[in-house]
């Protein structure tokens, strides 16, 4: 059994009035289903939460778990003792290094306790110079910083470092929402995004079976996977553009396929949406990264839904997009080189500027559009994440 | 189905299939065990290695059994350079196992030069023989394209570079080229030579490295001290033996005149298409890459893979890069790259089946490009 805890601190949870135990009652079940397997015992305290009584083996596994919980701000690794000042004292010294500059920042949650932060700053740096020496007091740029946290239930807790967690809001506060989930860059990272603010996914990924390959949709399924480890109940459902592409490619002017077939996706999307109690639709476009994510595109495959549709994407930088892509782990998945439904009928020239009129125009030319829609919704596959 | 991606690996035949078995369920005793079964799977494992190196023409002591290609190519490249202030010449045809070792060189500063291909397919001799000097140490050129099939006349590369760099050593990369290029190993004057098993019959995990009499390389794993101290850890005896077998039948069963009378057929089929054949030099004949224009060489494939045809669309290994480095180092645009497909064949292809394959390869192309596929 490690002597270790750790220190587990929320963040925009501090903002919420009344109807704050909502959210703590969420992210307290999201920190215990996360932790699920891993013998150790939960502490949810006023403010801070406190894991204990773990195997030290687990430590670190423990830590990569709780970074992938949103609505957690940072944790510490902390050591634990009483009350005593002699006892808190003896912590501080064993943890210090033996030369030096440092700061203690003690904080006194516990407000009956007989010292005063600043008092406990004072005695226990006094402490500490006396047992080393070597070191010296640097209030303003310390090599160290000892922190001391004294809590109720007679808990002090002394800390050095603090690791940043995924912040946000706790999943499952925000509704639910459906994510197109392509095999690329953007979409998992737009998907991580709403999960941060606390909402629930349903992913919808488009296939063009058999003209993409099945390693192009397990790509897209591995996305998913990477992604539940931050949105635990995501469920993925596929969809087959094949027809509906061939039937375009038929019917319409080769340019107007990409708008076409998005706005067939975003219909698909608002009635399988629908169905799942999806209250929006997530994807992963960023304004002008390609023809069909200029304003004027957007603005024609929008008109074909009601429902809000998110782009938390839509004003980063690529680089923006693929930093947070390596830091959630869905780059390298992202990066493997699979034709996708949107680059079946590619044309060379794809529209950039497509007027509502035009595009209602070559839609017409498609006879049997609903049924279409209908088959897709019909023949969707439920896959396992 | 007809299987025509024999260059990104081959079934394995029923007697190499026996082999692993027998050795498995009656040999399985370690090799290094001084016991008698132990003795008699060491053995095996040297009559294994003679049947090998009596089928390419090279001494038993000079062949080490490694995992794969792989091992064996980044085997010279990690221990194969004496001079650590010389350089190494590579060439643009390389497969990513030598092509990445030698990048890894470059990245600790070591002087890496790579030679270009010429539009057939071949590396440029001259520019090669140019980028050589007093102080290259090492010299790696592919013996077969594993993207064109195109042919390395190896022998004259190797005496041109020594001729000019009479300490480098040379390297070639075998891999599509190991019984399948009729001249012998010995004679190809190469210090160094890579083959992987599963590319002739013999299952995956087993490969070799030819090391020329000779010439003194540091082990890449050290340990027990396993074949001869050069390659540490416990011999794989079922797939040494699968090894020796395939390569027996590999050399009673294939016809390599008949091999490359049906890519010739096919070529002349694919051209009458209207498709562009990718590297022209000599052909190994197991080998034949075509550029059809006008569709996606993913998507082609995906769409022959429902009706029973499995072709490739470049070295497999490199199925999680884009683009096709190789290709595009004999100038083919990144358009035409796009387009090219990878038909490769084995001993056991039937021409009957590679004909009907082709034709089915085409009319598909022809309804992608019409977008009339359903």
């Amino acid at each position: 059994m490690s002597d270790n805890v750790i220190l587990i601190r929320f963040g925009e949870l501090y903002l919420k009035g009344k109807n704050k135990c909502y959210f703590e009652n969420i992210l307290k079940d999201n920190i215990r289903n996360k932790l699920n397997g891993i013998a150790c015992k939960l502490y949810f305290g006023r403010g801070r939460y406190v894991v204990k009584e773990y195997a030290e083996c687990d430590e670190q596994l423990i830590i990569e778990r709780l970074k992938q919980v949103f609505g957690l701000h940072s944790l510490s690794l902390a050591r634990r003792c009483g009350y005593e000042l002699d006892e808190i004292a003896s912590l501080a010294i064993s943890v210090m290094p033996n030369v030096g500059t440092f700061r203690v920042s003690a904080r006194r949650s516990y407000k009956k306790y007989p010292l005063d932060s600043v008092q406990l700053n004072k005695v226990l740096g006094e402490r500490i110079l006396e047992a080393k020496p070597e070191l010296t007091v640097d209030l303003h740029t310390p090599d160290f910083v000892l922190n001391v946290d004294v809590r109720e239930d007679g808990d002090v807790y002394v800390y050095d470092s603090t690791v940043k967690c995924a912040g946000g809001m706790p999943y499952g506060t925000g509704g639910n929402g459906l994510l197109l989930l392509s095999g690329g860059i953007d979409s998992p990272v737009a998907g991580y995004m709403m999960a941060k603010r606390g909402m629930s996914l349903t992913a919808l990924h488009f296939h063009s079976y058999p003209y993409t390959s099945e390693a192009a949709k397990e790509k897209a399924v591995t996305l998913a996977r990477i992604l539940k480890n931050y949105c635990p109940n995501i469920t993925m459902h596929c969809v087959s553009l094949t027809k509906i592409q061939e039937t375009i490619h038929k019917c319409c002017k080769p340019n107007y396929m990409i708008t076409l077939v998005r706005r067939f996706m975003m219909r698909i999307a608002q009635a399988v949406g629908e169905k799942l109690g999806c209250g929006c639709i997530i994807n992963g476009e960023s304004l002008a990264q390609v023809a069909s994510q200029t304003l004027a595109s957007i603005t024609v495959t929008n008109a074909v839904v009601t429902v809000p549709v998110f782009r938390p994407l839509i004003g980063m930088d690529k680089e923006q997009i693929i930093e947070v892509a390596e830091q959630i782990g869905t780059f390298k998945t992202s990066i493997e080189p699979f034709e996708d439904c949107c680059t079946v009928f590619l044309p060379d020239y794809p529209l950039i500027k497509p007027t509502l009129e035009k595009v209602e125009e070559q839609e017409s030319r498609i006879e049997n559009y609903a049924a279409l829609i209908e088959e897709a919704i019909e023949n969707i596959e439920v896959t396992v994440v | 189905m007809i299987y025509l991606d024999n260059a990104a690996t081959t079934k394995v035949f029923e007697t190499a299939i026996d082999a692993a078995n027998t050795a498995m369920r009656e040999e399985y005793f370690n090799p290094n065990a001084t016991y008698k079964y132990g003795v008699a799977a060491k053995k095996n494992i040297e009559l294994a290695r003679k049947t090998i190196a009596d089928a390419v023409g090279a001494k038993s002591e000079e062949l080490v059994f490694t995992s794969c290609a792989t091992e064996s190519n980044n085997w010279v490249f990690a221990r194969g350079i004496k001079n650590a202030k010389g350089n190494v010449v590579i060439s643009a045809g390389e497969h990513s196992s030598v092509y990445e070792a030698a990048t890894a060189l470059k990245n600790r500063g070591v002087d890496v030069r790579i030679a270009p291909l010429t539009p057939s397919g071949t590396v440029d001799e001259n520019a090669l023989y140019g980028l050589v000097d007093a102080d290259t140490c090492l010299v790696s050129v592919i013996h077969v394209s594993n993207e064109t099939g195109v042919i390395n006349p190896i022998k004259r590369i190797c005496k041109g570079v020594k001729a000019r760099a009479p300490r480098a050593l040379f390297h070639s990369d075998g891999v599509q080229a190991f019984l399948k290029c009729a001249e012998p190993l010995d004679g190809l004057g190469v210090d160094f030579y890579s083959a992987s098993a599963h590319k002739l019959g013999a299952p995956k995990g087993i490969g070799l490295l030819y090391i020329k009499q000779g010439v003194n390389v540091a082990p890449f794993m050290c340990g027990g001290g396993q074949e001869n101290g050069l390659r540490s850890g416990t011999q794989n005896t079922p797939y040494i033996a699968a090894y020796a077998a395939a390569v027996s039948q590999f050399k009673r069963d294939s016809d390599s005149a008949e091999i490359a009378a049906i890519r010739a057929e096919l070529a002349e089929m694919f051209v009458k298409r209207g498709c562009k054949i990718v590297g022209d030099g000599e052909n190994s004949g197991y080998i034949l890459c075509v550029c059809v224009p006008g569709v996606k060489a993913e998507i082609l494939q995906n769409l022959v893979h429902e009706r029973g045809i499995i072709i490739g669309k470049g070295a497999a290994c490199a199925g999680a890069k884009r683009g096709n480095r190789v290709l595009a180092a004999m100038g083919l645009s990144p358009k035409e790259i796009e387009g090219c497909i990878r038909i490769s064949l084995f001993c056991d292809t039937a021409r009957a089946d590679a004909i009907a394959a082709a034709q089915i390869i085409s009319e598909t192309a022809d309804k992608l490009r019409s977008g009339n596929v359903g």
